[in-house]
């Protein structure tokens, strides 16, 4: 690991559950603001192992004070411990900087784009054509039927599945590409370290045709607040999204869904259901469209609508270039 | 800027006060090295190496560090070492410094919460962890993780350990060079070590990158070394005796095994000499816990309450007992740095101070033993990983149950599987699960370590056959720069530094003693649960079906009567010797109540004739009758390769039966050879379900490497 990627995740990371101690991790807007004040005084977080006053000599901020710059850089013996623990269930890292790091989050979230990735598998797959498949833990027979019908015909058209990595329909759709020789992506809140160790999950880890991330902690316990943030970059990650099933008005799913629309990050495409209050069917009065029933093309849902998206892309780009020193 | 936030930069006369004021001496100055091994970690947080002589003073050198450090207000130190505790003058000397040092580690596990919450709250300026601690993945989540939030300066004790090139490379450590290895270079740290040759040192550099060298002298002048060849143990147990008592002080003798430990320090008592045996898992009736019966052990030593402790390698790292008089090895070490790591505990503070290397016959196999088995095989390696690749996670009971490999070699494999780099396996609270790594076996490397070992091994045997100064030649093998020739030693001075002779009385009164060294037999309790379904035996053993406690006469292959037992199984026939060494046991020694009244044995297809043959002759000697009551009904799997309890027990299921009608008395149950004694378990309590008295079992020899 290079002392880059060293000292941004003593800044940002959380180490053990209780890590923080008396200073928070900078959240990834703190990092971004302050990443964008060393780029523009030509200076770089390296620096910070090795003579930490210089590098921050000018530096003023209300809430990354330098005291807190000081006592999350003094976590280095914790950084050890944990780094050399996430390596050995083979967790590496992925920084802003990295060229592998995802371009489409990059793009759409600009300096919300979290500052790394833990990830375990091809990480090739982090910009691979992909289509987001969103649904719930606690889904029907039919539904995760479904999903991985939907796994199975994304892959079998040369894209992979992307999911929030969970249980139910996230599970359903990328064992089903999976199964069929396809490739996945799954964006885990929680759970990392279990879930690269599984059954289910290990020999694709093994044989490259599947990649696990997770822009939290890889020992992190379910937290909700987590969740929901995982979403975004699920949508931000993928060329499309096809939501199977989603409560109304409340719950990961729906508010997920919701902010993509707002957002128009990418075309969002709903499992056809007759009842007229179901929560996909109130997605579609808002903007997303009924998944075709018969003779779905993967590539046309991808296209759609693509032109007027990639020019907003663009402006994020502008926005976050100045901070993206590292190459 | 605020103060605090600026490096610190601190004078050697900042130090220097420091280090007169923990010596309580306004005179004392620093040795050679250690200002400069200061300087480079507070002012220049540099990764330091320091190969220096046991004595030299390096916890100085971390104390006055570590003060240093916490007044710029830098977190504490944590110090990495294979010591249970620091010794109590260095804690003397630390507190004089306004340190407060602390240890947590297994045997205070009671303490932990008040413990941890004393170092959170930054009242603590140095721990003390053993490098296992750092290997166990909850003690670093639920101890260390929360304290790690700051540590100013990292200290690794014996470093010569992390080196798999180095005399005990040992898996722990091996833990810890992959966590040093992703340390930030923000954080200062110290090696040290008193055993280092270049490989050694150079094998550190590789693995550690940027990390300096400091390098002092390691001869010692005080010492004066000699080696004496007796092959026989009982000329070696007789020197012992006759030896000990005239040299000065008191010191140490090293064996290679546990079992010659106790041996040894039996004999010893049983002449006068106040000994005691120490080893990893020590314990004796008043102290029931090894770590705290060691420290009890260690304490009697240091206080020279006794005059010699007998240890095996467990007694080594850090112990510091400056006026050691001397170390004697009963057996050699397996390499020259290994001995003088050993032998240079000696003479450390006085004028006078004496090394003996003893060596014997068995040295060579034990030593072939342990490079044998220090590797897993490819096949248990092959077997464990096809099965946890099948399960998310296994529980050792549960991998037990699945493949018949001992618990304890599981638990060795998963352990050397779990420091390779990737590892295949990795802990998860009590599971063990396969991580998506690919693995093989680094047969090139396991190769190289092999031959290494036999090199190092050649190496001691050379020094034993040397017929040059003795000092010189333990400096050239650990690249000493400043070598010369000691004046002291055997060899130097052309005649014996201590008395190679020794009487024929006390060897014969030697040989006795080791051929009467029997061992108490104990039965099992305890069955593995549906592992008897046709004799239906479940959970604990009733006590009216258990075994008495019997009797072992030897251990297989072993000085005493092993040699005649395994020489005698291969004729098929066990001499009348063995006859009589049995007889004379259960007769004069240990004469048990209520006494047998009838002998049988246990039965094999295998060998027919071989026990009872012998039985019959042990009954007769006894003058009491032997009756063949236990027939085998079938020929089962060998029991010795049934490596774990479940196999151990499910093979024996149904394989013995005993008589309708069997004599009512106590019985002596013989067998040749026990090694789990399930066999003997099994066969007991079918005895005594078909109305026998109690059953006192007798084997030769034993095989068991408890």
């Amino acid at each position: 690991m290079n002392p880059t990627t060293q000292s941004i995740l003593l800044l940002t990371a959380y180490f053990g559950e209780s890590s923080g101690g008396n200073h928070k991790p900078l959240s990834p807007t703190e990092w971004g603001r302050f990443a964008s004040w060393l780029s523009k005084n030509g200076r770089n977080p390296e620096g910070l192992l090795h003579d930490t006053e210089d590098v921050l000599v000018g530096w003023k901020d209300k809430t990354i004070t330098t005291e807190r710059i000081q006592s999350l850089l003094g976590r280095s013996a914790a950084l050890a411990l944990s780094v050399e623990r996430w390596e050995r269930a083979g967790i590496l890292v992925v920084t802003r900087g990295d060229a592998n790091y995802p371009h489409r989050l990059k793009k759409r979230l600009s300096t919300f784009s979290p500052p790394l990735f833990f990830y375990c598998g091809n990480l090739k797959l982090m910009n691979s054509n992909a289509v987001a498949v969103i649904g719930s833990r606690n889904a029907t027979t039919s539904d995760m039927e479904y999903a991985a019908f939907l796994g199975d015909e994304i892959c079998g058209q040369g894209y992979s599945v992307i999911s929030g990595g969970a249980k139910g329909i996230d599970e359903a759709a990328m064992l089903g590409a999976l199964k069929c020789g396809g490739s996945a992506v799954g964006v885990l809140s929680n759970g990392l370290m279990h879930l690269v160790t599984s059954l289910k999950y290990r020999e694709y880890l093994m044989s490259g045709s599947l990649l696990l991330i997770s822009p939290y902690s890889p020992e992190a316990s379910f937290n909700v607040g987590n969740a929901m943030g995982r979403n975004k970059y699920v949508y931000c990650m993928s060329d499309a999204a096809v939501v199977v099933a989603s409560d109304k008005d409340k719950g990961g799913t729906w508010s997920g869904a919701v902010e993509n629309l707002k957002k128009d990050w990418v075309p969002l495409w709903a499992k056809r259901n007759p009842d007229e209050n179901s929560g996909v069917s109130e997605l579609v009065k808002r903007g997303a469209r009924w998944l075709p029933e018969k003779d779905m093309s993967i590539s046309s849902l991808v296209m759609d609508t693509n032109n007027n998206r990639a020019e907003s892309a663009m402006q994020g780009v502008q926005g976050s270039l100045s901070f993206d020193y590292i190459k | 800027m605020r103060e605090d936030f600026t490096m610190p930069n601190f004078s050697r006369n900042d130090a220097l006060i420091f280090l007169r004021r923990s010596l309580q001496s306004p005179i004392a100055d620093f040795r050679a090295g250690q200002w400069e091994a200061i300087d480079a970690l507070v002012n220049r947080t540099k990764k330091l190496l320091v190969v220096e002589r046991t004595g030299w003073g390096k916890s100085s050198v971390y104390f006055i560090a570590t003060r240093m450090l916490r007044d710029s207000g830098k977190g504490p130190t944590l110090i990495v070492s294979p010591l249970l505790a620091l010794m109590r003058n260095q804690i003397e000397a630390a507190s004089r410094l306004g340190i407060s040092a602390l240890t947590i580690n297994s045997t205070n596990t009671e303490n932990w919460p008040e413990l941890i919450r004393t170092v959170r709250s930054g009242d603590v300026d140095a721990l003390l962890i053993s490098p296992e601690r750092l290997a166990n993945d909850d003690f670093v989540r639920d101890v260390l993780l929360p304290i790690a939030e700051s540590i100013g300066l990292l200290v690794v004790d014996e470093a010569h350990c992390i080196s798999d090139w180095g005399h005990d490379f040992r898996p722990d450590y091996r833990r810890l060079v992959s966590i040093l290895q992703h340390l930030p270079p923000n954080v200062p740290l110290l090696g040290t070590t008193a055993t280092a040759n270049d490989r050694v040192i150079n094998d550190i550099q590789t693995q550690l990158g940027d990390i300096e060298i400091q390098r002092g002298p390691l001869l010692r002048e005080t010492l004066a070394l000699q080696t004496i060849s007796l092959p026989d143990q009982s000329a070696r147990l007789a020197w012992l005796a006759d030896n000990l008592p005239n040299i000065d002080g008191t010191g140490i003798v090293y064996t290679l095994t546990k079992r010659d430990a106790d041996r040894v320090s039996d004999w010893l008592n049983s002449r006068g000499i106040a000994a005691r045996s120490y080893y990893s898992d020590v314990t004796s009736l008043e102290h029931p816990d090894p770590n705290e019966y060691r420290k009890h052990l260690e304490g009697l030593l240091l206080n020279n309450e006794i005059k010699v402790l007998v240890a095996t390698v467990a007694l080594g790292m850090g112990y510091d007992k400056p006026d050691l008089g001397f170390v004697i090895h009963f057996q050699a070490p397996g390499s020259i740095v290994s001995y003088y790591q050993q032998v240079g505990r000696a003479g450390r503070a006085i004028d006078h101070a004496v090394g003996i290397l003893l060596s014997g016959k068995e040295d060579d196999d034990i030593q072939e033993y342990f490079r044998e088995s220090a590797f897993p095989s490819e096949r248990t390696v092959n077997s464990l990983l096809s099965l946890l690749e099948e399960h998310d996670g296994l529980n050792v009971r549960d991998i037990e149950g699945y493949i018949n490999i001992s618990k304890g070699k599981i638990e060795q494999v998963l352990k050397y599987l779990s420091v390779e780099s990737p590892p295949p396996v990795l802990k998860i609270g009590s599971q063990w699960r396969r991580t998506p790594t690919a693995y093989r076996m680094d047969h090139e490397k396991i190769n190289r370590l092999t031959r290494q070992r036999i090199v190092e091994w050649e190496e001691v045997q050379g020094y034993i056959q040397s017929e040059e100064c003795l000092m010189v030649y333990l400096s050239r093998a650990l690249d000493d720069a400043h070598a010369r020739v000691c004046n002291k030693c055997a060899n130097c001075l052309g005649h014996p530094v201590v008395s190679e002779t020794y009487s024929d009385k006390v060897t014969v009164e030697a040989a006795l003693f080791l051929k009467t060294s029997e061992m108490p037999l104990e039965c099992k309790k305890q069955v593995a649960p549906g592992a008897f379904p046709i004799y239906s035996f479940s959970g604990n053993l009733p006590i009216n079906l258990r075994a008495e406690t019997g009797r072992t006469l030897s251990r297989w292959g072993d000085a005493g009567w092993g040699h005649n037992v395994r020489d005698d199984k291969h004729e098929d026939r066990f001499s009348d010797e063995l006859v009589m060494a049995v007889f004379e046991m259960i007769s004069k020694r240990w004469k048990p109540q209520p006494a047998p009244t009838w002998v049988t044995c246990v039965p094999s297809l295998r060998h027919p004739e071989l026990v009872p043959d012998f039985a019959r002759r042990v009954a007769a000697q006894l003058e009491l009758p032997f009756i063949e009551v236990v027939t085998k009904l079938r020929d089962n799997d060998p029991q010795k390769l049934q490596e774990n309890r479940f196999h151990q027990c499910s093979n024996l299921d149904g394989v013995f039966s005993v008589a309708d009608s069997i004599p009512v008395g106590p019985a002596l149950l013989i067998d040749d050879i026990v090694d789990s004694a399930w066999t003997m378990t099994v066969v007991a309590a079918l005895l005594r379900r078909a109305g026998s008295g109690p059953i006192w079992p007798v084997a030769l020899a034993t095989t068991s490497n408890a």
